[in-house]
């Protein structure tokens, strides 16, 4: 699976230089963006790869072009995303007109490429990508308005914005492969999408605590919030509006009070509710390897 | 989950008991129960890296 990544970063290269209508520092803007990206690897292009030759005999090339179209797709959020947050140092904060500019023009391009190509069930992968992007970009609002106040409403949201983007690149793969939707593939996807957006969160309150500052609503937040002691009264005051001692300070009270302990819970419960569901979904031993290592 | 979590955050010799596996939590299911286990191992690690 090693050759696939060089696989799909040829392929996104060539669609890139095939929009030759394109102004040429659109272009440019575009190959430097996908470079960014290469370092972070190419996982759902991969997904998307791994699920349609688990349904077929022979690999198709053409498949790589998908791939690559998935992967346009997923930096087209990751760029909204980092724009919205408005806290990363990508090459894409310096510009974020143009940016956007070329967000519109990964998406379209994305969609032309699936549509264009000979599979047989490439308008049921279009149909796909409409829905979880929909699902996804929904999901990313709720994210905004930091309005979900229980953990239920959250995980729906995560659910929405990263497993999503996850069933979106696997269920491509195999409805290319077989013309079908598999209730099972669905189900993991979501759940490794969410066990991964745990782990970022449980990353991020824990160390840079970017989070924290923004008085944003995740796992250990509910689970402090359900306790009845002095921390978690301070807590309470901070999301409210009150001023804290330190961001420092707050993350100490969450490793204390369990709180990193049950987000760590969290996400082994999705974590080995997907392992059940690949076990008992897909054949290929090399295929359930690679999603189980992702998972780690 | 979050009740059970705390009561063994509270009472870190039963947390301890269930990793041995000399008791069981009831109301869990055996994965969820691996979960939880591994959860209080894993924030070992967390916590060499983050906090000390």
């Amino acid at each position: 699976m090693t050759e696939w990544h060089s696989h799909i970063k040829n392929h996104l290269e060539k669609i890139v230089a095939l929009e030759n209508s394109l102004d040429e520092q659109l272009v440019s803007l575009m190959q430097q963006f996908i470079r960014e990206k290469e370092q972070q690897g190419f996982a759902f292009g991969t997904l998307c790869v791994l699920h349609y030759v688990e349904y077929v005999e022979q690999l198709q090339d053409e498949i790589f072009d998908v791939a690559a179209a998935i992967e346009l797709l997923i930096l087209a959020f990751d760029i909204v995303d980092d724009l919205q947050d408005g806290d990363k140092d990508y090459v894409w904060m310096k510009t974020p007109a143009l940016s956007l500019n070329v967000v519109l023009t990964m998406l379209t391009v994305a969609s032309k490429i699936i549509g264009a190509s000979s599979f047989t069930h490439r308008h049921e992968a279009i149909q796909i990508v409409e829905q979880y992007m929909l699902c996804s970009i929904n999901g990313q609002h709720l994210d905004l308005l930091n309005h979900y106040r229980d953990e239920q409403a959250y995980i729906s949201m995560i659910q929405q914005k990263s497993g999503s983007l996850v069933a979106m690149s696997c269920e491509v793969g195999v409805v290319l492969a077989s013309g079908k939707r598999l209730q099972g593939v669905a189900q993991y996807a979501q759940a490794i999408g969410i066990l991964q957006q745990i782990k970022n969160d449980i990353h991020n309150v824990t160390t840079e605590g970017s989070d924290l500052r923004q008085r944003k609503y995740s796992l250990p937040i509910f689970y402090m919030l359900t306790l009845q002691n002095k921390d978690a009264s301070m807590i309470q005051s901070y999301y409210n509006g009150d001023t804290i001692q330190s961001i420092e300070h707050l993350q100490q009270l969450l490793v204390s009070n369990g709180a990193i302990r049950y987000a760590l819970t969290m996400k082994n419960i999705y974590s080995k509710e997907a392992q059940t569901l690949i076990e008992n979904t897909l054949t290929n031993d090399e295929n359930k390897k690679y999603l189980l290592k992702m998972m780690k | 989950m979050m009740k059970i979590i705390q009561f063994l955050h509270d009472n870190m010799d039963i947390a301890k008991l269930l990793h041995e596996g000399k008791v069981s939590l009831v109301g869990v299911t055996a994965q969820e129960q691996e979960a939880i286990m591994e959860a209080f191992v894993e924030e070992v690690h967390a916590d060499s890296v983050y906090w000390q």
